[in-house]
């Protein structure tokens, strides 16, 4: 009789504290108004093209050119042209990314320039991104072996439920660059990312991301 | 073969004690509850996907809390460890919407849930006056008011995995826990066998 009463008291415990809880949806406290509620979710939206994908697309383009160097391991992971990515007109394919870039194609445009075309689902730890881009990446000076600076342009889209859709552009173009030797990403960089979000096709709203540096220090800002 | 009658035994005398703990084939039972709306809410603000989009930046998000429930269960017995009926939900929700990316007022919405579930009711050995029990149900679940948030229809859900009935064979007390995509909460009510 004991057990099933503390049965019972344990069910309507764990009904209760469940139902105490006041469900809020974002998780974020509002302080002072929205400012501080809107910009973290539409900053985070815009790192995520802007750090993320595209030093992954870097990533991916730095693996390519060091398959000579890395062996089979590296080749499996590229549906290849004949000849080296190093020669221009040739054209490579993801097969295998460990970035999420599965099917990006790689392409070498000359003048020390390669071009990527993207057009799927990105992922990202637990989100998914599903988006369509054209990158340009110029090749810098050497930082360590066949690690480089980058000088990256970008045009990208995305088409998402309930009519909204975005377009993202580099204002110019945005510096990748790595100012310490030990680094196998890039510390520093510098440029401007734009993204205009549309509903059934129409501008709703304007957001900018400007690298000035250490990209955890990026400048968001909004405004149409 | 001893073992054998021994085990027969020992379902025969279980199933003729459930059959005593439960004179009557019909129970009725009115249920009042506590609804937790966060499973609603999830369906509601669609949040919980795995995109992390503009839609969820744009369009309110809805703050819902606890709400009061109604539940009517009709079940007759058809094994002596099972039942089999059905039951009615209803619940009076209401939230706050507020925009991530706009400065526009809070929103607010008001609509009713209501759900209809036949359902299978399992007892399990226990003592006569303090009878637990587990059920299941599968139905469908409507939204209704002057706007809607949510899915206006949408096909239900709902599991007591614990539930007592407390009382004499004929009129008892009860209470369960249950979860479902409609409604979710802990319910007190009464019982009548007949």
């Amino acid at each position: 009789m004991r057990k099933i009463v503390f049965a019972i008291l344990a069910v309507a415990a764990l009904s209760l504290a469940g139902c105490t809880k006041r469900y809020s949806p974002n998780g974020y406290e509002i302080v002072g108004g929205t400012e501080y509620y809107a910009i973290l979710p539409a900053q985070e939206y815009l790192m995520a093209i802007a750090d993320d994908m595209v030093t992954d697309v870097l990533g991916e383009l730095e693996t390519a050119l060091k398959v000579e160097d890395l062996g089979n391991s590296a080749s499996l992971r590229f549906d290849m042209a004949e000849g080296s990515i190093l020669e221009e007109g040739k054209t490579w394919k993801v097969t295998g990314s460990t970035r999420a870039l599965k099917g990006m194609t790689i392409k070498n445009i000359g003048s020390d320039t390669w071009e990527m075309a993207f057009d799927g689902d990105y992922s990202l730890n637990d989100y998914v991104y599903p988006v369509s881009f054209i990158a340009k990446a110029k090749r810098g000076s050497q930082i360590t072996n066949n690690h480089y600076n980058w000088g990256v342009t970008i045009n990208g889209n995305r088409t998402e439920r309930g009519g909204y859709s975005c377009t993202y552009s580099s204002k110019s173009t945005v510096l990748y660059q790595c100012t310490q030797d030990n680094k196998v990403g890039w510390n520093d960089v510098e440029g401007t990312y734009l993204l205009t979000v549309l509903l059934d096709n129409e501008p709703i709203d304007l957001w900018a991301l400007e690298f000035d540096g250490i990209p955890s220090e990026a400048i968001f800002s909004r405004g149409l | 073969m001893k073992r054998l009658l021994t085990i027969v035994s020992a379902a025969l005398i279980s199933a003729g004690s459930f059959i005593s703990a439960a004179q009557g084939q019909n129970e009725i039972s009115v249920y009042m509850g506590v609804m937790n709306a966060e499973y609603t809410s999830v369906d509601i603000n669609r949040r919980y996907n795995y995109y992390r989009d503009l839609y969820a930046l744009y369009e309110p998000n809805y703050d819902i809390g606890c709400y009061p429930t109604v539940t009517l269960d009709y079940n007759r017995r058809v094994l002596s460890w099972m039942s089999a009926g059905v039951q009615a939900n209803w619940a009076l929700m209401h939230g706050t919407g507020r925009y991530v990316m706009e400065s526009a007022p809070e929103t607010s919405f008001r609509q009713h849930m209501v759900a209809v579930l036949p359902q299978a009711k399992f007892y399990i050995p226990g003592p006569k006056r303090f009878r637990p029990y587990a059920k299941v149900g599968l139905g469908i679940g409507f939204s209704l008011g002057d706007q809607v948030v949510g899915k206006p229809v949408t096909f239900a859900w709902d599991i007591a995995p614990i539930g007592f009935e407390w009382g004499s064979n004929t009129v008892y007390a009860i209470f369960e826990a249950s979860f479902g995509n409609v409604i979710t909460g802990m319910r007190f009510g009464i019982g009548y066998r007949f």
